[in-house]
């Protein structure tokens, strides 16, 4: 009896494993959207927002505009799409499921980025996603995460802009800061529609926001101009943890220079929003940079690096870009220049990535 | 001791198949969970010929499964514990089986962890029951079941 027990526990292990493995974000777009959809128009019925009108290059804006685009009060109102950004397909995604703004269709990041270094995809992949979430170069594109220190709408944000979309926004202080102006959330799923023509530009359509590791190795020897930022926690800068679970080396890019972390809260205000160009001014002139040089913002994959880049993009600065692949695609070539500890003080180590020690992975 | 190690065996393989679903469920809940696997993968794909690997294990598999269907043929007089070990062991081989030949990375991230889970279970069982059937625990249990 107890072998018999055992065995159909087993198997029942193993089938649940096998087909839990098999869902993708495609089982999850062919949810139907009848919730969604009943819960969408009591919310709407009762908001009707308005809100000022933003520039196109403005970034971060308020829930009340967010709504007011919904209420269908801004120009913007013809024609946007509002992603849900996060990491994992839909059915994982438990933030989606507990409720998303009226409409949201749920942007699973692995779209948008290869998994061998965490980079941006091709052109050719991107596009594909634009198209297969019905944006356009000329969609206005709202993104936004579960808080303000999340900073996966930003990631997609800048990725949309890279592609060529003119008009893109992050909800500034995410989810939390829409509840909390009291908007409400709709549940359910909102499957993607695909776009009905072309994105409308060659994607990329800004090839320079992104360096790669190549040209950021020349510019750091060759370019006195050149600030390579990182925006990291200090204890990554200082080569303490690489902040990883999957990175075993903790160390810095040769040349790097501390612009502060996004996932503390130093990129937040108070209130959740986040802060301007002058907070952005100030990190940067405590290593004696300034958005008169040429930045370039990283990080470990790519993520919280796009924050400062997108400061800088809504305040008009045009010399920065993000080095994609960060400390995680720089540690995997054992011949780069490392630099280990503060580079303004005198105790800083360089070294090269081979000689680092591959035991600084942070705990799980 | 035999019927120690017995039962240490069943845990064991009990506890591999609920750490391949642990596994697999935070490979897909957990962002870096997910990232330090496909890390790994890259880093096996890279050293290690796992193709063959693959075939490796499945030609071990068939052939402990062969020799415990043997010895359980030979066996007189036939008992039902032991045709239930077979048919554990059975599961246990198709499992393995068909998560190495019908997954891969692509379907599941884990796929490789979940592959060494499930054929470690796999072999556990099948050694488990060859011992079995070749005497020490059969006995035993046997000895027991009489008295």
């Amino acid at each position: 009896m107890r072998k018999t027990a055992y065995l159909l526990l087993c198997l029942t292990m193993a089938g649940t494993l096998l087909t839990g493995c098999g869902s993708t974000a495609s089982s999850s777009a062919s949810k139907s959207a009848a919730s969604a959809a009943s819960t969408s128009s009591s919310a709407k019925a009762a908001s009707s927002v308005k809100a000022d009108e933003v520039d196109t290059t403005k970034v971060y804006v308020s829930p009340d505009w967010v709504q007011s685009v919904i209420d269908g009060n801004q120009k913007e109102s013809s024609n946007y799409v509002i992603l849900e950004c996060a990491w994992g397909t839909e059915d994982d995604d438990t933030d989606y499921g507990k409720g998303h703004i009226t409409g949201a269709v749920h942007m699973n990041t692995d779209n948008i980025e290869e998994d061998q270094y965490w980079n941006v995809r091709t052109g050719a992949e991107i596009e594909k996603v634009m198209a297969n979430f019905g944006i356009t170069k000329d969609t206005t594109v709202i993104c936004y995460s579960d808080s303000a220190t999340n900073s996966a709408d930003d990631r997609v944000a800048f990725v949309c802009l890279w592609a060529g979309v003119a008009n893109v926004k992050c909800l500034d202080g995410g989810l939390a800061a829409y509840t909390k102006a009291g908007y409400t959330l709709e549940t359910g799923s909102n499957p993607a529609k695909a776009a009905t023509s072309s994105f409308g530009t060659t994607v990329p359509a800004h090839p320079e926001y992104i360096l790669s590791i190549d040209t950021v190795k020349d510019k750091l020897q060759n370019d006195s101009n050149f600030k390579l930022v990182s925006i990291r926690s200090k204890d990554e800068f200082l080569g303490k943890t690489s902040g990883y679970s999957y990175i075993d080396k903790a160390g810095e890019p040769k040349g790097a220079i501390w612009g502060h972390d996004t996932d503390d809260g130093s990129y937040a205000n108070a209130d959740g929003t986040t802060v301007g160009l002058k907070t952005l001014e100030g990190y940067l002139a405590e290593s004696g940079a300034s958005t008169s040089n040429e930045l370039a913002f990283y990080c470990g994959t790519g993520w919280r690096a796009t924050i400062p880049f997108l400061i800088c993009y809504e305040n008009g600065v045009k010399n920065m870009a993000v080095y994609d692949g960060g400390w995680f695609q720089w540690q995997m070539n054992d011949e780069l220049p490392v630099q280990i500890g503060d580079p303004a003080s005198s105790d800083c180590v360089y070294t090269t990535v081979g000689q680092l020690s591959a035991d600084k992975a942070k705990a799980k | 001791m035999n019927r120690i190690w017995n039962k240490a065996a069943i845990i064991l393989e009990v506890l591999l198949y609920a750490g391949a679903y642990i596994f697999q469920y935070f490979t897909r809940k957990k962002m870096g969970m997910a990232r330090f696997v496909i890390y790994k993968n890259h880093g096996w794909e890279n050293q290690y010929p796992l193709s063959a690997i693959k075939y490796g294990i499945l030609i071990v598999l068939a052939a402990l499964f062969l020799i415990e269907v043997i010895l359980y043929v030979r066996q007189k007089p036939k008992r039902i514990h032991n045709g239930i070990q077979l048919l554990v062991s059975a599961a246990a081989v198709s499992v393995c089986a068909s998560w190495i030949m019908t997954q891969s990375t692509s379907s599941a991230r884990a796929y490789y962890f979940l592959a060494l889970f499930f054929a470690a279970a796999a072999v556990i069982q099948l050694l488990r029951a060859c011992l079995s059937f070749s005497g020490g625990h059969a006995d035993q249990v046997s000895k027991k079941e009489i008295s």
